[in-house]
């Protein structure tokens, strides 16, 4: 950046800066929001257009970009891409069913408590998408109904995804943008995630946990299962565990050791993939490296870049001061109700539409509190919007990408997860958590 | 020269939409063949081969990106491929039939070679209504082409 701040005549046809961000932020959005067009092409679009416009320039436009995010993003996607290939998930989920001799609630139970750890160090759509196939593999051959598990796997991926730094992308952009470490996650958020998981096993014991049945022929079936099978390279397994172990650790002594958790991912996905290279010949070497670069979500990452700048833009024209000024006006500046406010809103806003763009907007909005309730008491307000953003997403189908990638599996599985009949069950389940979350937030902090 | 020049096109039993999967197994069955085209009329829907059966068979995970690369910790499960064998076979086969792009009668003999090369099964031919004529094979294609050589 140059320093410079735009004048009105920078603008296209000496248009208001504040009025034509704005513009491009709602129709961005709006088109996001309708689903019609792959979102990260909107999101690059609506970026472009920030700079054409003149409400941003160039510099500024990659300034807005946060590198560290995107970073973390990508590193934690190849190093998954290659740890995925050893069948350790797999092993994971056979052991687990294997420790309630496949009884079809404590394989509920289990599946959920594996599906909730993962998403807490890994993507939760990785997570799912390596858990949902052994999951069906498993009902099918018990003969029982895919959907509780499917539905408990969609809030114990959610809801784990809420416990760290790297569990869910609302907390990586929190905590890249404010500099909240790992162990603050940890600290803060891991128990609220611990309680709320433990209580929304209750309802949906009383749902389908108690009928749920198995014929013993069907339980043998999968004792037989052998885990040790599973495992498809074992040289490939430990160079993974070793490198996801480390970074993990990295992540914890982030702080202490001054570096950001974006660097540790990218280098432990450059290690691995160096394990993974060595002893063969270039050709080999860049084959097996391209498919690893190809596995990472590039449309996620894309996403993330053109949000970036479009944020960027209503927060360079004042747009976001305003909407903090009209936020902290509505709650008469009572910090309480604030906290309280954001969870909520947060929650009710992450069910319905993506949580990424939104988080992409509060950040600022929260930043420019800073002034009103003092920059040491944000920590508060960011615990607010996490806990609402992740959790928010089990609010309906749409809320969050897991979410779509556990009913893709269910459509093909013959048992569709339909939209309404989801709602109906997630959406006051959900609402139940936000309310766990207020009591905890409401006791620890305020 | 086009496939039809050739009357390298041998005829097929056929089945309908509504037939059952089980019926249209018997019909492989019995005329040791790997495929069945699916005629609604005289007018191709599409085909149906052991393959598509047998996919269907297995557990849906292994389609799946970053799915089950391999099952064999699963054991034989047998079981488990009978119970989708019994539920599979009461299926209509307009269900489960793929709908392998068919070869014009007029279409080229080098695009129909290159059509076949990546065709897991013999290929249906259809006139520019889209009658079912017959079906083309690899093996018939190569054998057409041997004669030729020979001349």
């Amino acid at each position: 950046m140059h320093g410079m701040t735009p004048s009105a005549t920078q603008v296209i046809f000496g248009l208001s800066p504040l009025l034509i961000s704005v513009a491009v932020f709602a129709i961005t959005y709006a088109i996001i929001i309708t689903e019609k067009i792959n979102r990260s092409i909107v999101a690059l679009l609506g970026a472009g257009m920030m700079v054409f416009t003149g409400v941003l320039q160039q510099s500024e436009a990659f300034a807005g970009i946060d590198f560290n995010t995107l970073a973390l993003l990508t590193g934690m996607m190849m190093l998954v891409a290659i740890t995925q290939k050893s069948g350790v998930f797999q092993y994971v989920a056979i052991v687990a069913a294997k420790k309630v001799k496949a009884d079809p609630w404590g394989l509920l139970v289990m599946l959920s408590i594996v599906t909730a750890v993962f998403s807490a160090l890994l993507d939760n759509v990785t997570t799912v998408l390596l858990i949902a196939p052994v999951v069906l593999l498993i009902t099918d051959a018990l003969r029982i109904n895919p959907y509780p598990y499917l539905f408990s796997i969609i809030f114990a991926s959610n809801i784990g995804g809420t416990a760290t730094l790297i569990g869910d992308p609302p907390n990586i952009m929190i905590g890249s943008a404010v500099g909240l470490t790992f162990n603050d996650f940890l600290f803060n958020l891991a128990p609220i995630a611990a309680v709320v998981f433990m209580l929304t096993l209750i309802p949906i014991y009383f749902i389908w946990g108690r009928t749920l049945h198995a014929a013993p022929e069907d339980r043998e079936q999968v004792m037989a299962f052998d885990e040790r099978e599973a495992i498809t390279d074992v040289r490939l397994l430990k160079q993974s565990l070793f490198v996801l172990f480390l970074v993990i650790l990295g992540f914890v002594f982030a702080h202490s050791i001054h570096q950001e958790p974006g660097t540790i991912a990218m280098f432990g996905g450059a290690m691995l993939l160096l394990l993974q290279a060595l002893g063969k010949n270039p050709e080999e070497q860049a084959h097996e490296t391209h498919k690893i670069y190809s596995e990472v979500e590039w449309i996620t990452i894309f996403f993330f870049i053109g949000l970036f700048i479009v944020v960027a833009g209503i927060e360079k024209a004042g747009a976001l001061d305003l909407l903090a000024k009209q936020l902290i006006e509505l709650t008469d500046g009572d910090f309480n109700t604030t906290a309280l406010t954001i969870l909520w809103v947060s929650a009710i806003f992450s069910a319905i539409v993506d949580n990424i763009p939104f988080v992409a907007t509060m950040i600022p909005v929260i930043q420019s509190m800073a002034p009103t309730f003092g920059a040491e008491n944000l920590t508060t307000l960011w615990w607010s919007l996490a806990l609402g953003a992740c959790l928010g997403g089990n609010g309906s189908l749409v809320g969050a990408s897991a979410n779509l990638v556990v009913a893709g599996f269910a459509e093909r599985a013959g048992q569709p997860i339909r939209f309404l009949p989801f709602m109906l069950m997630a959406f006051p389940l959900m609402l139940a958590s936000i309310a766990v979350a207020s009591i905890y937030l409401y006791l620890r902090y305020l | 020269m086009t496939i039809r020049s050739l009357s390298i096109v041998t005829s097929a039993s056929t089945i309908t939409p509504q037939a059952t999967v089980m019926e249209a197994l018997q019909i492989m069955i019995d005329n040791r063949t790997n495929h069945v085209p699916v005629c609604d009329g005289e007018c191709y829907v599409g085909l149906i081969s052991v393959n598509d059966i047998l996919q269907k068979l297995l557990p849906i995970g292994v389609w799946a990106p970053h799915g089950l690369p391999d099952l064999k910790f699963a054991g034989d499960a047998s079981r488990l491929l009978v119970s989708h064998f019994s539920l599979l076979r009461e299926k209509k086969v307009s269900e489960i039939l793929n709908h392998a792009r068919p070869l014009e009668e007029n279409c080229p003999l080098l695009e129909a070679a290159l059509l076949l090369s990546s065709s897991p099964t013999p290929l249906p031919v259809v006139n520019s209504s889209g009658k079912l004529l017959g079906m083309l094979s690899r093996r018939g294609l190569l054998e057409q082409l041997a004669k030729m050589a020979e001349k």
